[in-house]
């Protein structure tokens, strides 16, 4: 019965199962050398038959403990489609090998497509970073955290949220909270405004978002590193407002010019006097 | 008069865990649609299961199903085998 279809008829004909292998190399040795140790293995697989379907440097990573006393370690994973023999010889190439510390080679029953979970979550993970122990522990319930594994955009506005809810008490989080908070809905209305900008409702966009700005342009009035960058975009407003053009680097300062004429935002043209001093 | 329910709530407020009381009995996290797979490079989720202390959290307190804390704890092996999450924290 020869391959009727599917993939997996055709698979046990060639006889590969697929593989996964990750191994960690010595802390010492740079990136370019793990990288050419990365080659040598693969061409040993290549060699024998089988191919490396991916291959994912996730750099040099701290360990959880200490193996043969590095406390950093280079990771490489391979997704691996080979005979078994490839394989055996390459886990024998990594024993003998003194710069690999550990290896650990799976059979999985197909490989991953796109990044690994361990790529995906690595763009938001330094602001992150301290904070895992906590979640573990929340993660009692099976339900916190979940959300983080988004976009790399959308788990920092979780981040912030969790600020907010989560530990209200203590000691930073006041500190920090306030401004993250008006920040993104600073941006958020920016954007708003340069999105419905381009689609020519300026002047709606431009009242509703003009609103919010004040509203937060008074909120922070009081702290001066907002006032700073406020000054930033009122002398941008004021450029646009003259040059008119409905880009959306204009259309983002827009707002806040329309702001000025009005007289629902006294604090943000108070504000604005203050920036007029800086600048 | 229905079983009285196994599970107890982790975080929750509760604690009596008597006969009275009756929580309702969690669905395994791992089961259903959207759940995440278990997989040994997934060092976040993988943490959230495991203790302060770095031991495996039992299914009775994260209501994992039998067969998913199988797997589970064969992926905090792993993951502790690679040094991704520790065997122990002091």
């Amino acid at each position: 019965m020869p391959r009727v279809c599917g993939v997996e008829i055709i698979r046990r004909e060639t006889g590969m199962p697929f593989y996964e292998n990750v191994f960690i190399a010595r802390q010492d040795i740079s990136t370019p050398q793990v990288e050419s140790l990365a080659d040598d293995f693969t061409k040993i697989i290549e060699d024998q038959g089988g191919t490396v379907a991916k291959r994912e440097y996730w750099g040099l990573r701290g360990l959880a403990y200490r193996i043969k006393k590095n406390r950093k370690a280079h990771y490489v994973l391979f997704n691996i489609d080979a005979p078994a023999e490839a394989v055996h010889e390459m886990e024998r190439q990594m024993r003998l090998h003194e710069d690999v510390l550990r290896y650990l080679t799976l059979r999985v029953d197909e490989l991953e497509e796109g990044p690994s979970a361990m790529m995906q979550r690595r763009g938001g993970r330094e602001d992150r970073e301290g904070r895992d122990g906590r979640a573990g522990r929340e993660g009692r319930d099976g339900r916190a955290g979940r959300p983080r594994r988004d976009e790399p955009q959308a788990p920092q506005k979780h981040a912030r949220a969790e600020k907010g809810t989560d530990r209200p008490a203590k000691t930073e989080a006041p500190d920090a909270d306030p401004k993250s908070g008006d920040d993104a809905p600073a941006d958020k209305a920016g954007d708003k405004a340069g999105d419905k900008t381009g689609d020519k409702t300026a002047g709606k966009a431009g009242d509703t978002a003009g609103d919010k700005a004040g509203d937060k342009a008074a909120d922070t009035a009081g702290d001066k590193a907002a006032g700073k960058t406020k000054a930033a975009a009122k002398a941008k407003a004021e450029d646009s407002g003259r040059g008119a053009a409905a880009r959306k680097k204009p259309a983002k300062a827009k707002p806040a010019g329309d702001d000025d004429a009005k007289p629902s935002a006294k604090a943000a043209s108070a504000d604005e006097d203050e920036t007029k001093g800086d600048a | 008069m229905p079983p009285a329910p196994k599970q107890r709530r982790g975080g929750g407020g509760g604690g009596g865990g008597r006969r009275p009381f009756f929580r309702r009995r969690k669905t395994c996290p791992f089961s259903g649609r959207g759940a995440p797979k278990i997989d040994y490079k997934d060092v976040r989720l993988l943490q959230r299961y495991t203790s302060e202390r770095g031991k495996i959290m039992p299914s009775r307190i994260t209501a994992v199903s039998t067969k998913m804390q199988r797997k589970l704890a064969k992926a905090i092996k792993r993951a502790r085998y690679l040094a991704l999450i520790p065997y122990l924290v002091k």
